[in-house]
């Protein structure tokens, strides 16, 4: 297996850029994904690594070797498509083989190597049709056997789930990820699935306009985002975002609502990143607090600074999704199916106040962590 | 819905009238050739003659020379095709590849077409004179290297269109999985234009095997092709529509045959199941 290195990457398509500074070390055996919105520049990352999209300026190393110039063919990369790229005048076993046959292996060899790949990945009674007769998963499945009989340094995955169906897809990411463990590849991961980037992922990578946000380990980025983007990119339903007037008094913090002003004692119950940062608190601020981290109180509402009329209720089976409005802005609460507010009903609105964020409104950035 | 008769009688006035003037001079030309020549030449014509004869054939079949100028016809259509199918079928891909520059291109493109917007006529005497110096009038090689040479353009237009269809993701595939250039060409991209070959090599066959211009100027003896032999019916002294005709509808026969051959590759679909659509 192999360590990457990405060392000041650009890309340009014309005038427009694709990808600004991109600097990136994916470890040895390390899963890393790329995730983020339509058009950020993550496939356009994993095309400069296999060597489809010539590099603009910067360098790539893998195991310390320049590759810039060499041949996507002798990367020794496997890459799996977004839409599996199949050959479809091949069966399932010329399509795994066919990257050994070109490499010149002896057909022996080729049918040892593909009949282990279609066992481990229970392809073996497709081993004569045709990719058009296959299913989805099936199909993706094929693909990333072409990918694994190589048993190359690095796989490239492009989205390789994104085209199938909710239930099939939840199934393969738990799939792959066994299996990506079981043969201790280096992989970088393509998703504009934070779902997927989270679960599968040692370290995920949050992108933007061909601009990394943020790296680390999934929970860590989950729990610190670095800016605003990031806090509004990961998490379903996303994080609530409320401007806000920040008033520092001696023993307290108050955030001025329109309406009202919520109280953050400054105490030992207020977290560390939060307090060490009140330095930097300006005037005007945005506040984010995840749903899940918002408690909704349905009695004696007339004691809490923050209240709203509930518009709607999702169930989503293991928890609801309330949606409150207060007078300036729409918020969203992940609740306990137990709960029993109704539309229309007021409800008092508590932050869980170890876990809200304070973000610069002129720079995005994230004041309230280190 | 409504049965409008105003509507579905002009479609099949429209579409008889379409396949009359398509079948028509099939028609008359084969019945032509087995019509008595005193019958061929009556006014009015006569359209469904009353006695037939197959006398025209025997004499086209029993003409001296009419082998050797069916296999020279026959072999150079065969390897003008194969040789314009295979040389533009490169060219195309190449040209799909978008190595080159937009404009470089299209420049290239345009330039390519240009072969084909002069009449031939224009650079006969020029071609002629090339022939010769290089010792190629009268030989099928001289008229393969021309036939294959005016196809070329006609191929790389049709091929590339057929290969910018295909999925892109399947020859960075093949990229990744080592290919050279050559192996993504013959191994990849060829078998999954099937339907585009067979289009062209119909097409590229046909003109070959008709091509009358070059056929008589680059010819004499050795080298004849059909259609010039066809043409030595008319001559100021005589006119012999029974075997001018005669020997035209032989020559539709091979065309029949290899378009019905090439035909089983003309099915769409061929890349179903490489790309989630």
């Amino acid at each position: 297996m192999a360590e990457i290195l990405i060392k000041s990457v650009n890309k340009n398509f014309g005038d427009v850029k694709a990808l600004s500074n991109f600097n990136l070390q994916v470890n040895d055996k390390e899963f890393i994904s790329l995730v983020g919105p339509s058009g950020c520049g993550k496939s356009t990352t994993l095309n400069l690594i296999a060597g489809l999209e010539d590099i603009t300026e910067g360098e790539i190393f893998i195991d310390g070797k320049l590759i810039n110039q060499t041949l996507p063919g002798d990367r020794d990369i496997a890459m799996v498509f977004q839409t599996y790229a199949l050959y479809p005048h091949k069966t399932v076993e010329q399509n795994i083989g066919f990257s050994l046959k070109v490499r010149g292996y002896k057909p022996d060899i080729i049918s040892k190597k593909v009949l282990d790949v279609m066992n481990k990945l229970d392809l073996i009674s497709l081993l004569k049709r045709k990719p058009k007769e296959l299913s989805g998963g099936q199909r993706q499945r094929v693909a990333l056997g072409r990918a694994l009989v190589r048993e190359p340094k690095l796989f490239l995955l492009d989205e390789p789930l994104s085209n199938l169906d909710s239930q099939l897809r939840v199934a393969m990411r738990a799939e792959m990820k066994i299996l990506f463990d079981k043969i201790q590849g280096t992989v970088i991961y393509v998703t504009h699935d934070q779902s997927e980037a989270m679960t599968m992922s040692d370290r995920v990578v949050i992108m933007d306009k061909g601009v990394i946000q943020q790296i680390g380990k999934p929970l860590s980025v989950y729990n610190n985002p670095n800016n605003l983007f990031v806090a509004g990119f990961l998490g379903n339903p996303q994080m609530n975002f409320i401007e806000i007037i920040v008033d520092i008094k001696e023993n307290n913090i108050n955030f001025i609502f329109e309406e009202s002003s919520y109280i953050l004692p400054i105490n030992n119950n207020l977290p560390k990143r939060i307090k060490d940062n009140i330095a930097n608190f300006k005037n005007k601020m945005i506040i984010g607090v995840r749903p899940e981290d918002i408690q909704l109180c349905l009695k004696n509402i007339e004691n809490y600074p923050i209240k709203g009329i509930i518009k709607l209720i999702e169930p989503i089976g293991s928890s609801f999704y309330v949606h409150i409005e207060t007078n300036s802005k729409r918020i969203v609460s992940i609740v306990d199916t137990d709960f029993c507010g109704n539309i229309g009903d007021c409800v008092a609105i508590l932050f869980k106040n170890y876990k809200i964020h304070l973000f610069d409104l002129n720079n995005n950035k994230n004041v309230t962590i280190n | 819905m409504k049965f409008n008769y105003f509507q579905v009688s002009f479609k099949y006035t429209f579409l008889i009238t379409i396949i009359f003037i398509f079948i028509f001079p099939t028609f008359w030309l084969f019945t032509t050739s087995i019509k008595f020549e005193i019958d061929a030449l009556q006014f009015p014509p006569i359209f469904f003659p009353e006695r037939i004869t197959i006398q025209n054939y025997i004499k086209v079949i029993d003409s001296e020379n009419i082998f050797n100028y069916f296999t020279n016809s026959f072999s150079i259509s065969i390897l003008s095709t194969f040789f314009g199918v295979i040389l533009g079928s490169m060219a195309a891909f190449s040209l799909s590849k978008y190595y080159l520059s937009f404009r470089i291109r299209q420049g290239l493109l345009i330039w390519i077409l240009i072969i084909r917007i002069f009449p031939p006529i224009v650079t006969a005497i020029p071609y002629f004179v090339i022939m010769r110096n290089l010792k190629l009038t009268d030989t099928q090689l001289g008229l393969i290297i021309t036939h294959t040479t005016f196809v070329l353009p006609f191929v790389i237009w049709l091929m590339l269109g057929f290969f910018q269809d295909l999925p892109k993701e399947i020859d960075q595939a093949a990229i990744i999985d080592g290919c050279s250039f050559k192996q993504r060409f013959f191994h990849i991209s060829l078998p999954l234009t099937l339907p585009g070959l067979a289009t062209t090599s119909i097409f590229t066959f046909i003109y070959s095997w008709t091509e009358f211009l070059y056929a008589s100027m680059l010819t004499s003896r050795n080298a004849k092709t059909l259609p010039v032999v066809i043409a030595g019916f008319m001559s100021d002294k005589f006119l012999r529509w029974g075997e001018m005709t005669a020997l035209a509808s032989l020559m539709i026969v091979p065309v029949l045959i290899f378009a019905f051959w090439a035909q089983k590759y003309l099915i769409s679909g061929l890349t179903f199941g490489a790309v989630k659509e």
